[in-house]
């Protein structure tokens, strides 16, 4: 339905679907084996709870959440796969992991990604971050090395804010 | 924009007229290979109205001037204002939607809400399958489902 109207970006795994209709690491690995089927995009979203970043488990969590979602995914098709990294604590609460923090994870993120796919698909792969991104935070963010975009919520209903992330200034 | 060195072999196309072909022997070169940045807004549920996700959705595509990074730049946007989002953004920005559902009995992804169903059940399964599964990567001293008492440091 989406494709015959154009669609071309389908976005997979968010949080809110995870924890609000129960949507497991299979059922959104079914989604995205279908989206690949359908010769679409898709953007997976991944990321930890606060607990689970409270007892450093991101990283755990997030090789959990990109074998089990990407599973049965081609190398060859991991260019029509971007991942979103979505810290659940960071969802609209106004809290903001670091730029560090972001960039450490999604490091690491880069690191499973190489092992599942090897290092060139790997560093092939976009890795955005997301939650409570402002026109504040969008230039340091998008200074670190493996940030290569944002998913960007609240700030995206306005038109002002969201220009100015899509205009973000590096340096 | 971020550079990254990329070593590329050129043996895909050459490979599929002879199979033979050892790849080993196969030169390599090496590209400049760019990730080009990705910026993207989830509207979720929102706007209200399709006269305000209309509005939005030019004004957005109005910010991208001459100078503005060269990125794809993409907006997930509600089921109901895709078509009229789509016609705003004059080709500007990828219309995209969120997955709502995934139905494995006729195949399709749709809008079909019976993933509601069940709810508690399967938000039980969801904790229990990802501690069982951090299990096997982490050794957990006791299976501790979010939210933990006092996360220890």
């Amino acid at each position: 339905m989406l494709k015959s109207i154009g669609v071309k970006w389908a976005l997979a795994g968010h949080s809110e679907r995870r924890v609000l209709f129960g949507e497991t690491d299979e059922y959104i690995n079914g989604q995205c084996l279908k989206l690949m089927e359908l010769d679409m995009n898709v953007m997976l979203c991944i990321g930890e709870s606060l607990a689970e970043y409270e007892q450093d488990l991101a990283g755990a969590v997030c090789a959990v959440q990109l074998k089990k979602g990407l599973a049965g995914i081609s190398k060859e098709d991991m260019n029509r796969v971007a991942i979103a990294y979505e810290p659940v604590w960071a969802i609209g609460t106004g809290k903001v992991a670091t730029p560090e923090v972001a960039q450490k994870v999604h490091s690491t993120c880069r690191g499973i990604l190489a092992d599942m796919y090897g290092k060139e698909t790997a560093d092939s792969v976009r890795i955005l971050y997301g939650g409570s991104v402002t026109p504040d935070s969008i230039d340091e963010l998008m200074a670190q090395e493996d940030i290569d975009g944002v998913l960007v919520g609240g700030a995206s209903l306005d038109a002002g804010k969201f220009g100015r992330i899509i205009n973000f200034e590096t340096k | 924009m971020k550079l990254i060195g990329i070593t590329a072999t050129l043996l895909a196309s050459a490979n599929a007229f002879s199979p033979a072909l050892n790849s080993r022997s196969t030169s390599t070169v090496v590209l400049e290979m760019a990730r080009k940045p990705f910026i993207s807004g989830n509207w979720k549920l929102n706007p209200q109205s399709k006269e305000e996700a209309i509005t939005l959705s030019k004004d957005i595509a109005a910010s991208i001037t001459d100078k503005t990074p060269e990125s794809d730049i993409a907006l997930f946007v509600p089921y109901v204002f895709i078509e009229s989002a789509m016609d705003s953004v004059d080709g500007k920005i990828n219309v995209g939607a969120e997955v709502r559902s995934f139905s494995s009995t006729n195949r399709q992804l749709d809008m079909d809400t019976s993933a509601r169903s069940s709810l508690t059940e399967k938000i039980l399964f969801l904790f229990a399958d990802r501690v069982s599964a951090l299990k096997s990567l982490v050794p957990l001293q006791e299976p501790c489902l979010p939210p933990c008492s006092s996360p220890s440091a």
